[in-house]
């Protein structure tokens, strides 16, 4: 009879990335990941301080919103890219916007990065007022239209910043060169 | 609230209380563009593109702040170089979005007109030299930040009055910088189309850097001719079918022969390779 399965069974081999040689790596990648890292050291920033210049807003609204805006992403088969720009759009907003954000605009704003985000990242851009029907029209057209400029004004037209996903991309690409089998067929138009 | 509103209508700058407009330059789809002069400040000239201001009550429904401006902007933001046309600010007024520019004098198109039609003699090869060293100057650095320029022609190559080339008219510009994702996606569309590369017009999905070399290396050509070294005739869209660009293939080819699988060995896998091999053999 097979042994009984423990713990110490289940050992999953886990693929460990090598540095990329020359040979079996475009040569873009190197030069890529050096500066997706220069830009996105330009605009790192503070969570936490973020939300303290805001405080009629508690801890607890980042993360409702974040879910919220994960759950109108996916329902809508956005692009992956267009959430994680959203949400940093939202958090470089909240840290660097002379407005004071009331907890009832804070949807609102985040609806505005994310239709900044479409624009960005999507074929296809929403109409002011599909976006205010993501919310079930928790505020207007005019604020969001609004809100929209705010988000552009505190982000200094800065829209074009790596994030976790474009990371995420290089990681896989390289695997995908390092464990053909595993990852190349799939990957492969 | 009504504390935000009045701090935010005092931040917001009024464009005509900032600039001078002193002439009007061009004309789109997107918009205008105008010369205008800062009234404080050093007496420099610059370029103002006002992207069309959406109208309120239009049958199509309103979208905020417009894709391409947002798409154009973001990507000159990160940009500053020397050969590349810099984004000095962007002020958001009556309802439209200004984007304000270095100027400069001339283009490559009309300097190229004025050898044609006044001095009647070929540019020098020094001027033809300097111009093609700056271009790809500019272009080395658009690539090395990832960015495809996409519409690279005589009419988007600035050039100052003190003869330095800025690479300007970024709205068809795209960051490829993430690997899976095809460009094709985006827009169907790119490069005018005597500019564009062989791969482009036989519908391939992926595309590279090599597009906007193809374009300098034509506006190279036209530099030394005077005339667009591959002048097909373009193909109109129809039913929003992208057709296939018959002519300017042909073009291509009778300048400069069939290419053959030892040139280009992915040649067959192209999309509308088909098409091509009916042309005839040259």
């Amino acid at each position: 009879p097979p042994p009984p399965l423990t713990a110490n069974a289940f050992k999953p081999k886990i693929l460990a990335l090598t540095p990329a040689k020359d040979e079996d790596m475009p040569s873009t990648y190197a030069d890529l990941t050096k500066w997706l890292f220069s830009v996105e050291k330009k605009y790192q920033l503070d969570l936490e301080h973020g939300m303290s210049r805001h405080p009629s807003l508690s801890s607890r609204m980042r993360p409702i919103l974040v879910d919220w805006l994960m759950e109108v992403s996916t329902d809508y088969r956005m692009h992956r890219q267009t959430l994680h720009l959203t949400v940093q759009y939202l958090d470089r907003f909240l840290a660097s916007t002379d407005l004071q954000v009331e907890p009832s605009m804070l949807q609102c704003y985040g609806t505005a990065c994310l239709s900044l985000a479409m624009k960005a990242e999507e074929q296809r851009v929403p109409t002011l007022s599909e976006l205010t029907d993501f919310s079930k029209d928790a505020f207007t057209r005019d604020q969001l239209k609004q809100a929209e400029i705010d988000v552009l004004t505190a982000l200094g037209w800065h829209l074009a910043v790596p994030t976790l996903f474009e990371f995420l991309c290089l990681v896989f690409q390289r695997a995908a060169v390092q464990f053909p089998g595993r990852f190349a067929d799939q990957t492969r138009p | 609230m009504e504390n935000y509103k009045r701090k935010r209508e005092k931040q917001r700058v009024k464009i005509r209380t900032k600039y001078e407009i002193i002439g009007f330059i061009s004309s789109g789809t997107y918009g205008r563009v105008y010369k205008a002069r800062p009234r404080e400040g050093p007496p420099i000239e610059l370029a103002i593109k006002k992207f069309k201001p959406e109208r309120e009550g239009e049958a199509r429904p309103t979208t905020g702040i417009s894709q391409s401006a947002c798409r154009e902007i973001g990507l000159c933001r990160e940009l500053h170089h020397e050969n590349i046309v810099d984004l000095c600010e962007v002020v958001m007024d009556d309802n439209a979005i200004h984007m304000v520019m270095d100027y400069a004098e001339f283009d490559l198109l009309s300097i190229m007109q004025h050898h044609t039609h006044h001095l009647r003699k070929p540019m020098s090869e020094l001027v033809i030299k300097s111009i093609l060293w700056q271009l790809l100057n500019g272009v080395a650095y658009l690539h090395a930040n990832f960015i495809l320029q996409r519409d690279l022609k005589p009419a988007n190559i600035l050039i100052t009055s003190s003869g330095v080339v800025k690479v300007g008219d970024m709205g068809l510009a795209r960051v490829f910088r993430r690997p899976f994702q095809t460009l094709y996606n985006g827009d169907k569309v790119v490069v005018t189309v005597w500019y564009r590369a062989p791969e482009l017009l036989l519908g391939s999905r992926h595309y590279t850097t090599a597009i906007d070399l193809w374009s300098v290396g034509c506006i190279f050509a036209e530099m030394l001719a005077l005339r667009p070294i591959f002048k097909g005739e373009e193909v109109k869209m129809e039913k929003k079918q992208i057709p296939f660009q018959r002519g300017q293939v042909s073009k291509i080819i009778e300048v400069l022969g069939s290419p053959t699988k030892d040139q280009w060995p992915t040649m067959e896998l192209m999309p509308d390779f088909q098409q091509m091999k009916q042309f005839r053999h040259y």
